[in-house]
């Protein structure tokens, strides 16, 4: 037990500590104070760290300083007793009492001048049966990382998920860790999309989520360009597309608007296909004249180049959308790579799997006996401002509103959470934030978070590479926590899986 | 507000000039309880003494600390404690004779003055103290010699005792303790010093020590040094050699340092003594573990606050009417001040 002070106040909300000389302690580091006339321990969250000294008067620092300015010219000097005259004063916000196995909000103090000490291991095992099937990495105190695992539960993927972070700080190895641990799960279905083309194989010097031992039976790939192994191509039906699905892709007149509306009544789910097919004047007649030729001419312009991507077909059945959905429902990570793709593209097919992934639940909801079986299903969205800006119009902000129903959940991906709206972002019940340099972004994080973490403002913007925290309404407090390097986590998976096969080997004494 | 007329503040800022400008020819203004004493030689150059940085050497520092905990005029409840900081290698250790309380009336002053004279001095007092807050000042006083001998019996040979104040018998009757305490160091081979931070010397209208100061610094610049004071006069009450030192090339205060140097030993090997104590930082210029034991023994506001809530708790439990010693005690400058 590493003893590192005592409390010094100052109120139910707002711990503080005096430690000794020189005992190093970290903004984020969870302490444990000792309630010894109760038997109990409070958990409590370092926030900030101020520097502290037996001193007389207000001006000694400035003037002791002053003295070693100038005896580091002349004369010397000599701080003596420092562990003694000099200390540090940590601020903490509690967490919670740990009274036995439970754990309980702090809505008492501590005793004054109890004991602070740094946390053990054995501290947090409370919080082992709060952690889900869906692992992260380890728990984190400061920059130290602690043996207990920690995740999320499967269950919560219809809550939604945000993960917030600026470039560089772990967003994609993160998600990289998360649809591994749902493979190796494999009571979920996850559909990543992915428009970076980084996940399968990993960028260089990475690994990716083709080297996931159980890739080869929990993972379906679709891609749009080659893979260096088994995937399929991505192929949407012409018939799976909406009128909304284009105008929340491309800016459009009122005229078109109109114009596109009037074909999708006209042809139903063959409106795209109709509008390909035929001539503009052809389709103006088709329409009784209601629409200018220009306005014609502009749809089909873009119709034409959707359709000439090679993406979409014209066949009814040929559709990977039939592929993607039986995958998630056989709780199976699907992975669909657009590396190669334009962005409207990207977003046409990532839209229209959204979509099909939703509406599909929907239907089995109907049935309650099979929805009771239906595996939750977590569609991640990279950069998810592009299309969350607003909280109506896309099937993604809808997916956010009303997916929690049908087992659906969104995981919104986003380097700038102020593009995303509001009500959306309200609707994430888990975030991951990492390190995160715009304060707006922040503060939106903060308001949006299911926990209070307007005290951890100083710990968010020191998190480094690969550093998180989680907030959920299933954890007790904001985990801060230490994502598993992805190809550590592959080695671990790969270490268990081979324990695992020779546990299930034959016995050799039986033969 | 009072008007604040300028041909007033003129003539104050007149005689100030002229008081800081006289030179050493005034006499007059002894007191001798309080050590407020005229030097009447003349500041001369040649007798600086320039010092180095002496051997670290085991050094004790003796202090004490007093205060009214309730005041209620006529009678009066003091507190005093004394204790001294041993520095050895770097390490500190702080011995502090426990808190002792001084109940005492204008009517019992004289025998409870007595009682504490004669725990010191074996004696009787040849008088007593004028006011109930003197008596517990002279208190402290014995209090800190009798921890000085304590400090002594605990020291090896070769070390430093440093008191806090001149080594000056200014107490009537206080003398052979003093002795006593300057007789046993010599014995042992300890050094005696004692280093007053608010020296009593004039010379003539001038405060002795920063007037030396000043012209030690115009003189020598950022150097140590002391200034030897001829206080051959008083030597009734006067223990040790007596100088004024400039104990670190940056400091901006230089002390009245009496000493009383061991055996065998000069003046000057224990003022260099106190130069290679006097360079922490946060108190530069001034003996470190002297810092140390004042903080120690200080009775600051929050311990005299939590005295005053014990002592009332306690005359409560002993019968006593608490609400009559709250009203005895009552001070209309707390209401005008904003305390009360």
């Amino acid at each position: 037990m590493e003893y590192l002070g005592r409390v010094i106040g100052r109120s139910v909300r707002h711990l503080r500590f005096r430690a000794f000389y020189g005992m190093e302690f970290q903004l984020g580091e969870i302490l444990v104070i000792e309630d010894e006339e109760r038997g109990r321990r409070l958990l409590a969250r370092v926030i900030d760290i101020e520097y502290g000294a037996d001193a007389p008067g207000d001006d000694w620092w400035e003037r002791t300083a002053g003295n070693m300015m100038q005896g580091d010219g002349k004369g010397g000097f000599e701080m003596r007793e420092r562990e003694r005259r000099l200390f540090e004063v940590g601020a903490c916000t509690p967490l919670g009492f740990v009274d036995g196995g439970t754990f309980r909000k702090p809505k008492v103090l501590v005793p004054h001048f109890s004991k602070v000490r740094r946390a053990e291991e054995a501290d947090f095992a409370f919080l082992t049966e709060k952690m889900g099937d869906i692992e992260a990495g380890l728990l984190r105190s400061g920059d130290r990382k602690v043996p207990i695992r920690v995740g999320i539960s499967g269950e919560a993927f219809p809550h939604h998920i945000g993960v917030f972070a600026t470039t560089g700080m772990g967003k994609s190895n993160l998600m990289k860790t998360l649809a591994a641990s749902a493979m190796r799960c494999g009571r979920y279905g996850m559909l990543v999309l992915d428009p970076h083309g980084e996940y399968f194989a990993g960028a260089p010097g990475c690994k990716g989520l083709s080297h996931v031992p159980e890739a080869a039976e929990r993972m379906v790939v679709f891609s749009s360009r080659s893979l260096p192994g088994a995937h399929n191509t991505i192929k949407i039906s012409a018939h799976e597309i909406k009128v909304e699905d284009l105008l929340n892709l491309q800016e459009y007149s009122d005229a078109q608007r109109e114009a596109l509306h009037a074909l999708s009544a006209a042809f139903g789910n063959e409106w795209m296909i109709q509008a390909h097919t035929h001539e503009s004047e052809e389709l103006v007649e088709m329409l009784h004249k209601s629409f200018f030729l220009e306005s014609i001419n502009v749809i089909k312009r873009r119709i034409k180049r959707i359709m000439d991507s090679g993406k979409v077909t014209r066949d009814r059945e040929v559709s990977m959308t039939r592929t993607v959905i039986d995958a998630l429902k056989s709780a199976k990570v699907v992975l669909v790579d657009t590396g190669s793709m334009p962005e409207h593209e990207e977003l046409l097919v990532s839209t229209v799997l959204a979509r099909a992934v939703l509406e599909n639940y929907q239907r089995v909801y109907e049935r309650p006996e099979d929805f009771k079986f239906l595996p939750p299903a977590l569609i991640t969205m990279e950069e998810a401002q592009r299309v969350l800006g607003t909280s109506k119009g896309t099937i993604f902000s809808r997916i956010a509103r009303e997916g929690r129903k049908f087992k659906v959940g969104l995981c919104a991906i986003s380097q700038q959470p102020k593009l995303i709206d509001n009500q959306v972002i309200s609707q994430f019940n888990t975030l991951f934030i990492l390190g995160l340099a715009d304060k707006r972004d922040r503060d939106i994080l903060r308001d949006a978070s299911k926990q209070d973490i307007s005290d951890l403002e100083n710990e968010i913007q020191t998190l480094m590479v690969g550093e998180a925290l989680v907030t959920s309404p299933f954890v007790p407090f904001a985990l801060p926590l230490a994502v598993y390097k992805f190809e550590d986590y592959l080695d671990e998976m790969s270490a268990s899986q081979k324990g695992k096969k020779q546990k299930a080997g034959p016995d050799k004494g039986f033969y | 507000m009072p008007h604040v007329n300028d041909d007033e503040v003129r003539a104050a800022a007149r005689y100030v000039s002229t008081a800081a400008a006289q030179d050493f020819d005034a006499a007059g203004g002894i007191d001798h309880e309080r050590g407020v004493l005229q030097v009447r030689e003349r500041i001369s150059k040649g007798k600086f003494i320039p010092l180095q940085r002496g051997q670290a050497r085991t050094a004790a520092a003796v202090d004490g600390g007093s205060a009214i905990v309730m005041d209620c005029g006529s009678f009066v409840v003091g507190a005093i404690t004394a204790g001294h900081v041993t520095m050895e290698r770097g390490k500190a250790t702080a011995h502090v004779q426990p808190l002792r309380l001084l109940p005492v009336s204008q009517i019992d002053k004289p025998c409870v003055y007595d009682e504490i004279f004669k725990e010191a001095l074996y004696a009787a007092p040849p008088d007593a103290p004028e006011s109930l807050e003197s008596l517990v000042g002279r208190a402290r006083n014995l209090a800190e010699w009798l921890d000085a001998e304590r400090a002594i019996a605990a020291l090896d040979k070769g070390s430093l005792l440093l008191i806090d104040g001149s080594l000056w018998a200014g107490t009537p009757g206080i003398r052979p303790l003093v002795a006593r305490v300057a007789d046993a160091a010599q014995k042992k081979g300890i050094c005696l010093a004692g280093v007053s931070k608010q020296s009593k010397l004039y010379t003539g209208y001038r405060p002795l020590v920063p007037a030396l100061a000043r012209l030690g610094k115009r003189e020598f610049g950022e150097a140590c040094w002391a200034y030897p004071i001829d206080l051959t006069e008083y030597a009734d009450r006067q223990f040790g050699e007596t100088f004024v030192a400039h104990l670190h090339p940056m400091a901006d205060f230089a002390f009245r340092v009496d000493v009383c140097p061991a055996p065998g030993r000069s003046c000057q090997d224990a003022l260099e003594s106190l130069v290679a104590l006097s360079n922490d930082p946060g108190y530069l210029g001034y003996p470190y573990p002297l810092a140390r034991v004042h903080n120690e023994v200080a009775l600051g506001g929050e311990l005299c606050t939590e005295l005053e809530v014990s002592l009332k708790r306690a005359i409560s439990t002993e019968g006593g009417e608490l609400g009559a010693i709250e009203e005895y005690g009552r001070d209309f400058h707390k209401v005008l001040d904003g305390g009360g």
